[in-house]
């Protein structure tokens, strides 16, 4: 559903509609900043990993 | 080092104490807390069905109170697709811009969305029913910048506008 606040009022969010099969893509393809933050992601649970491991 | 943050779920029957009795919401900014009266319509609804919303909330283990929550749930609203749907994020004023070491040098905002939804929840739905993207709406466009720095972006050229309410991430 989702909420947006605009012009001064709380309004449900505009659905998207009649996306091409190539933008049907381009949403499920990872962009270069998301592979970032999944990367950074990555060595944040490695961290967690290695700090439990020590902990016992 | 040991985590000083635990999400947990927030089961239906006790959401009405939940947010009466045991964490207040510190909503400090315009329509905040009608959109947040709104979307929790959604993880409440007992007679017909209609509750297809969870809340999460976020516990701060060291300060011994809760910190924010999460209500997810799943949308169609981006072309038919199925996606993990972010309804509401919430963090308390206290916690905001304040970089966690005990969260490895992030945010915890970063840390709800990345750390719990997209990694946590929506690592185990892909792999488990294959829904691939996680959605949410931001309140108002001078905070979708704060969305795209963690990943989401808007859909590019969607509809008849220059870009749609949604942004997405794919996991």
């Amino acid at each position: 559903m989702g909420y947006v606040v605009r012009d001064g009022r709380v309004q449900q969010a505009r659905q998207v509609i009649s996306l091409t099969s190539e933008q049907k893509k381009e949403i499920f393809k990872q962009t270069t900043r998301q592979i970032e933050v999944t990367q950074r992601l990555l060595k944040r649970k490695e961290l967690r990993k290695s700090s439990s491991t020590q902990a016992f | 080092m040991l985590s000083r943050f635990k999400t947990e779920i927030i089961n239906q029957k006790d959401l009405g104490n939940f947010f009466k009795i045991k964490y207040l919401p510190t909503f400090d900014f315009p329509h905040v807390e009608d959109v947040f009266r709104r979307t929790l319509e959604l993880a409440f609804d007992t007679e017909d069905a209609k509750a297809t919303r969870v809340i999460h909330a976020c516990y701060d283990l060291k300060e011994e109170q809760y910190c924010g929550f999460l209500n997810l749930g799943t949308t169609t609203d981006i072309d038919d697709l199925v996606s993990i749907a972010i309804e509401f994020i919430f963090v308390e004023p206290t916690y905001r811009k304040r970089i966690f070491e005990e969260l490895y040098g992030i945010k915890l905002s970063e840390y709800l969305l990345v750390d719990y939804v997209i990694d946590e929840i929506g690592t185990n739905v892909k792999e488990s029913i294959g829904i691939n993207t996680v959605a949410l709406v931001p309140i108002a466009d001078k905070v979708r910048n704060i969305y795209e720095e963690m990943g989401f972006q808007s859909i590019p050229k969607s509809g008849k506008n220059e870009f749609e309410d949604w942004m997405v991430f794919a996991i």
